[in-house]
């Protein structure tokens, strides 16, 4: 009895509290709440779906007037729906851009608004920001985060064999021989979904082609994929084959996890973005990271990195401003740090630390040295990608389809094509403008 | 006299603008086909003859994106590889569409027990999106976790256990295997249905002539069932070259394992839509359209063409 | 007359083999749905351990199922009721009415039946954008009539040829026009086609995908099979969702074949004698 007496209390004071809010601001507030302008907000990750909506919720309290939307796709049918909802002008006011070429075709059909001065672009590093330029090399992405290709160990497993997390490639080989002698598998690794190949190749592969020497070499033209250097990094993905989970072409990445979550697999390669995925799943297994290879003993891990995806505003949209106040948002240390330790990603807002270990320790080897993912950031582009080429090689490959010189014979040729339609592009882009 | 020719004026004007509303009939049904059907397949086939820049028409380029198609590459590679999937698509289906569907068309017809629930049960499949099937079986054959591999294993046939969707060799036919076992039960009915318009007498005749089964079958059965034969295979060619849900919902849009299972469908989504990191192609990609609206109908008007002589004649 | 025994065995035999293949599957789906993940992992073809409706339960709270449900009605229901409407209409013309052009029309619905729509999905997009149906149940509904007419409309033309014009002649004298006649007296006796072409219709246009895909883009607009899609984005982990979620979405089809499965066999096998 009493206790309904109290309900019926609070509830009155509830309701009264309500309408003296209303009736403080009459016009201002109560009209607002009304009229929120709506942003749709589109991305590719559906499994950070909680994390946005915390973040969306941290802006929508300083911006009473503006409610944002996350609505995430399946990141394969992703391309199709953006691309879709951009042509047809009637769709989401922000989206996710993916990284490098990516971005920069939807900016250079001038599909989204340039963010140069918008206030704490500034404050984001410029390596962070090439991933989202325009052929204009004007700015048309927030990014968020960097993404490292890292090796993920099980350190249960480590402990109990009594062996020492690899910091070369040769202590790797080692290591995968002391792991598979006592039957387990040393390296869950899918290879049903190609890209997962390239991610693996750019992790294992830079100590083998030299690192941003080679880089270097392949932007001035000194060198092309066909290169010894190049050749040698393959030689590594043979070696490491008897590493694998049998018949590991047909697995996915699900399938991959699968086998680590158990522990029938002691090692796991992908971008360190996984991390926030095992404590979720896994959190009782203690998971160690391997941020890089070493050419030798002692030496800084070479990590090999690359920037995600990062957010823009549609020029079609009706709401740019409020958009562009997200943005904004985005590009601020309190969005970068609400990401960071939501996410456990780094933040590509300077002055922001990530408080998780394991990710510091990334950040840190990072910093320190790294190098780019090479088939991502400089051969993304083409239809199709050089990039698609040489991942579905490596997986044609592995499945005794091809050989390596074939493999890189045929990436190069792509990328010799993708080359030669560039500047065309950029002709029928000038006959546009007349 | 004369008021009598008026009505009669009239009536004759009334009913003339009576024949006019019955062309009424025709019309929705041409509009709709043709604004929503026609129009873009014709636009489709145009489109094969522009340059594009994400979805705006550039310039006209004549045949350029055929030769590109045929001749480049790694377009021609991927072109050809996937017309050749196409290919064994059709050959295996017969096989195993229609060949399963006709022996079970002719058991369920033969004297048995339960006809309506056979027929039912096959049929069930066909009730379930593409989209369920393709999931339920990519995890079923599964490598490490699925269905039939355990089941195998179960059965001491660990020896046949392989990774269904995963090998260059088995993938293609796995996901032809999935098709037929969804619509097995459609064909079947097509062929019952030939079978219960074949009078029972020449049957009764043949017997009592002490023709035997296999006679029965090869002189009288199949021959008589030659119309739902011919428009059965008229539809499996069709679908062996527009097949895509399978493949996209089995193995993704290039068709893996190492395009394995590619078909022009998945390589026309590729150009049309772009990959996760590939742009799109609409000119090479309507150029492919363009072949296979060849392709098909050239092959369907040729069986129909043959089919509808014989169907005159009787 | 005899029927050997063995044939009459090997016959059984190889219907409950293919019974097997075409249940067995299905049935995994359904018994695979009450599992919890681990169960589904360590032991996947025993039957589940306990019959608990939580799977469904979380699908049904994490996905917009009800909304995609509804959807999926509205748009075969609108899609079919028109195809019927417009396609017998068209047929009834053909196979009535002597007008010259009429062979002209019946090649214009041919091309429809054999060249494959998805290739003209580009136009079809760029048509939807200019309409603004983007994004819209209508894209789906026209895209559905408009596939499904040429079948439709050449079904509807080999019935009405078969049936006796002796009939219409005498409405036409009792002075029904020609729409009564239609109406009134063609119709009802084409119920066999109007079951094939419905039930063929329905099955398509409920399971389709594709479209959806390509033209749906907000999520409480979604069908069931593109809703799918994003259960398998989001939740590609936990097959005891995913299963769950697969159930749920061939469940409707499955009851209301259950219910109807007679009608739908007969109306299949009465409609391909022609």
């Amino acid at each position: 009895m009493s206790y309904k007496k109290l309900y019926v209390l609070l509830f009155l004071i509830l309701v009264s509290l309500l309408f003296a809010a209303c009736g403080n601001g009459v016009d201002d507030a109560g009209d607002e709440g009304i009229d929120a302008v709506k942003l749709e907000m589109y991305s590719w990750r559906s499994e950070d779906r909680k994390a946005y909506e915390e973040i969306i919720d941290a802006f929508e309290k300083e911006n009473p007037n503006i409610k944002v939307e996350f609505q995430p796709y399946d990141s394969t049918e992703y391309n199709t729906i953006l691309t879709n909802s951009l042509v047809s002008e009637s769709g989401p006011d922000i989206v996710q851009l993916r990284p490098y070429s990516g971005a920069r075709t939807i900016a250079d059909n001038g599909y989204l608004v340039s963010l140069n001065d918008l206030p704490g672009v500034q404050d984001i590093d410029s390596t962070y920001l090439d991933a989202a330029r325009g052929s204009d090399e004007n700015v048309y992405g927030i990014p968020l985060t960097l993404n490292s290709g890292v090796i993920f160990y099980n350190q249960n497993i480590f402990e109990e064999l009594g062996i020492d997390p690899p910091e070369t490639w040769e202590e790797l080989i080692e290591v995968s021989e002391q792991i598979k002698s006592k039957g387990i598998t040393p390296i869950a690794q899918g290879g049903r979904d190609s890209y997962l190949l390239s991610i693996f190749h750019g992790v294992v592969a830079p100590t083998a082609y030299d690192g941003n020497e080679f880089v270097k070499d392949i932007l001035n033209g000194n060198a092309d994929l066909t290169d010894q250097r190049m050749m040698e990094s393959l030689d590594r993905l043979e070696e490491l084959e008897q590493y694998l989970p049998e018949d590991f072409i047909a697995l996915d990445d699900n399938d991959a996890q699968a086998l680590f979550y158990s522990e029938e697999a002691a090692m796991y390669i992908n971008g360190d973005y996984r991390l926030e995925t095992f404590e979720k799943n896994i959190p009782d297994i203690p998971i160690g990271v391997i941020p890089g290879l070493a050419s030798e003993v002692g030496d800084q891990p070479v990590v090999m990195n690359w920037v995600d995806g990062s957010f823009g505003v549609v020029e079609a949209s009706e709401n740019k401003e409020e958009a562009l106040k997200f943005m904004e948002f985005m590009a601020s240390k309190e969005f970068g740090q609400i990401f960071s330790d939501e996410l456990n990603r780094v933040s590509a807002v300077e002055g922001v630390n990530a408080k998780n270990e394991v990710v510091q320790k990334v950040t840190e080897a990072s910093e320190a040295n790294s190098t780019p993912y090479l088939m991502l950031v400089h051969f993304g582009e083409g239809s199709p990608s050089t990039k698609s080429i040489f991942e579905d090689s490596i997986q044609g490959m592995y499945l005794g389809e091809i050989s390596k010189e074939e493999l890189l014979e045929e990436a190069q040729e792509n990328a010799e094509k993708v080359a030669e339609e560039k500047p065309e592009d950029l002709e029928n882009k000038e006959d546009d403008g007349d | 006299m004369s008021s009598f020719k008026t009505t009669e004026g009239m009536a004759h004007r009334k009913k003339s603008k009576r024949k006019h509303l019955v062309h009424l009939f025709l019309l929705p049904a041409v509009l709709l086909y043709g604004v929503f059907q026609l129009y873009p397949l014709i636009s489709a086939a145009f489109n094969s003859l522009y340059s594009f820049n994400g979805f705006d028409k550039n310039q006209f380029i004549g045949l350029q994106n055929f030769i590109t198609l045929f001749k480049e590459k790694p377009y021609n590679t991927f072109f050809f590889n996937a017309f050749q999937h196409n290919w064994i698509y059709f050959f295996v289906t017969v096989l195993t569409q229609l060949a399963i569907s006709l022996l079970l068309a002719l058991i369920i017809h033969s004297k048995i027990k339960g006809k309506e629930f056979f027929k039912s049960v096959f049929f069930l499949p066909k009730l379930l999106s593409v989209i369920v099937i393709g999931f339920l079986f990519s995890l079923i054959l599964n490598p490490t976790r699925g269905a039939l591999n355990s089941l195998l294993d179960g059965m001491g046939l660990e020896f046949l256990t392989r990774p269904w969707l995963g090998s260059m060799d088995t993938a293609l036919f796995s996901v032809i295997f999935v098709d037929s076992w969804a619509s097995i039960g459609f064909s079947m009915l097509i062929f019952l249905a030939g079978l219960q318009a074949i009078e029972p007498e020449i049957f009764e005749a043949a017997r009592i002539d002490g023709a035997n089964p296999l006679t029965i079958l090869t002189r009288i059965t199949v021959p008589m069932l030659g119309p739902s034969l011919m428009i059965m295979t008229v539809l499996v060619f069709i679908g062996s070259f527009e097949t895509f849900e399978y493949v996209f919902a089995m193995q993704g849009s290039t068709g893996g394992p190492y395009y394995s299972t590619d078909v022009l469908t998945t390589f026309f989504y590729r150009l049309a839509f772009g990959t996760v990191d590939g742009g799109q192609s609409i000119g090479v990609g309507s150029a492919i359209a363009v072949v296979l609206f060849l392709i098909i109908g050239l092959a369907t008007s040729t069986i129909l063409f043959v089919f509808k002589r014989k169907d005159f004649e009787r | 007359m005899r029927t050997r025994w063995y044939f009459q065995t090997i016959k059984y035999l190889l219907l409950a083999l293919f019974t097997f293949i075409f249940v067995y599957p299905i049935f995994l789906m359904f018994s695979s749905s009450f599992k919890t993940n681990i169960e589904i992992f360590t032991t996947p073809l025993s039957l589940p351990k306990s019959f608990s409706f939580e799977n469904f339960i979380e699908v049904w709270d994490v996905v917009n199922f009800s909304n995609y449900i509804w959807n999926s009605i509205i748009v075969s229901s609108a899609s079919v009721f028109i195809v019927l409407f417009v396609s017998s209409l068209a047929g009834f013309y053909l196979a009535r009415y002597p007008f010259k052009w009429n062979t002209a029309i019946l090649l214009f619905f041919m091309i429809g039946l054999m060249l494959p729509m998805k290739l003209a999905v580009i136009p079809l997009y760029m048509m939807m954008m200019k309409l603004g149906l983007l994004d819209t149940l209508f894209s789906l509904i026209f895209i559905y009539v408009a596939g499904g007419i040429p079948f439709a409309v050449f079904l509807f033309y080999g019935f009405f040829r078969t049936v006796p014009k002796a009939l219409e002649d005498s409405a036409r004298l009792d002075g029904c026009n020609e729409f009564q006649i239609y109406y009134k007296i063609v119709l009802p006796l084409m119920k066999p086609a109007i079951s094939i072409v419905g039930i063929v219709n329905l099955i398509n246009v409920w399971n389709d995908f594709f479209y959806p895909l390509i033209f749906i883009r907000t999520d409480s607009l979604s069908t069931i099979p593109l809703g799918m899609l994003t259960l398998f984005g989001e939740y590609d982990t936990e097959w005891n969702l995913l299963f769950a979620g697969l159930s749920l979405s061939a469940l409707p089809m499955i009851v209301a074949f259950l219910f109807a499965s007679r009608q739908f066999m007969e109306g299949l096998t009465e409609g391909a004698v022609k």
